[in-house]
């Protein structure tokens, strides 16, 4: 359940490491995003000398929450943090690496380069 | 009368009075020694011994309590299909789920529980583990014919029902 002003870790090595969301894509006024939605996010904190700098504007998709995902087999997973994953208009990734855990869902929503590059798949 | 009673009291049972011991002490034997004997004498002690016999409740109280019954009919019969363990919180588990999307067995969600909700066919428990650096609590009915197998690793010793302050304390991300 993300919202607006809502401080996210960064899964991958785009050169950020901490996002703030401003907007979610989707209908207007959307009051929350999960797993599997795109947000456009601000950038506090960035990795020095990378690609991405502080106070820029991107898109990311949101990979983790503390929120639970449920699934029809009965299944709940539930994170221990916010992360979201930078990407670009199209959907790929801007990192070449991903960390932690992604669940399977974001196949579905057609991320599969993500789910490609992810170390484990829940 | 009294020579009746006394031929089917079982050996377990007390008697007060001390006079009548040596009597039934004779009574039990003679029951013990022939297995005619204790059958005949079985019709006559209708009132000690009776047949067994399977109570039925009207049917309109069972109907008031019927999805119980139905619940603990369908635990019976997931029970006598697979080996389900008995699991407590603190203990760590190492279970076998089926992934019908991959069509493959993903093996060892290895975890400790955290939590068990008893709810009939859906008692679901909450496995806290780490994976590539970030906890994730899985919630699991445990009857669930996606479970394959589950196995006991360790028990820890834990005095609640509800082990949620693990959150805080195995949390790598916690700044």
């Amino acid at each position: 359940m993300i919202q607006p002003q809502t401080h996210l870790n960064v899964a991958d090595n785009s050169g950020a490491r901490e996002l703030m969301c401003i907007r979610i894509i989707g209908a207007s006024n959307r009051r929350y995003a999960h797993i599997g939605d795109v947000i456009v996010v601000v950038i506090k904190d960035a990795v020095p000398n990378m690609p991405l700098g502080r106070s820029e504007v991107v898109r990311a998709v949101i990979v983790r929450t503390c929120k639970e995902l449920k699934r029809e087999n009965g299944m709940i997973i539930r994170y221990d943090d916010n992360a979201a994953v930078v990407i670009d208009q199209e959907g790929n990734p801007k990192g070449t690496r991903v960390f932690g855990a992604i669940a399977r869902e974001l196949r579905q929503f057609n991320f599969t380069k993500i789910v490609s590059l992810a170390p484990e798949v829940l | 009368m009294f020579t009746k009673s006394y031929g089917s009291l079982p050996a377990s049972c007390k008697i007060t009075k001390p006079g009548f011991f040596l009597g039934s002490h004779i009574l039990s034997n003679r029951g013990i020694t022939t297995s005619n004997v204790s059958q005949n004498s079985d019709p006559e002690n209708a009132s000690a011994t009776p047949a067994p016999r399977i109570k039925f409740k009207r049917l309109d109280k069972t109907a008031r309590h019927i999805m119980q019954i139905l619940d603990r009919e369908a635990v019976e019969e997931v029970r006598t299909q697979r080996e389900i363990p008995d699991i407590r919180p603190g203990y760590i588990i190492q279970l076998r789920l089926e992934v019908p999307e991959n069509k493959r067995r993903v093996s060892t969600v290895k975890g400790i529980v955290i939590a068990r909700r008893n709810a009939g066919v859906n008692t679901t428990i909450r496995l806290r583990r780490m994976v590539a650096g970030v906890g994730i609590e899985s919630l699991l009915p445990l009857y669930s014919p996606n479970v394959k197998e589950i196995e006991i690793l360790d028990k820890k010793k834990v005095r609640r029902a509800k082990l949620y302050y693990l959150r805080d304390k195995m949390n790598a991300l916690k700044k």
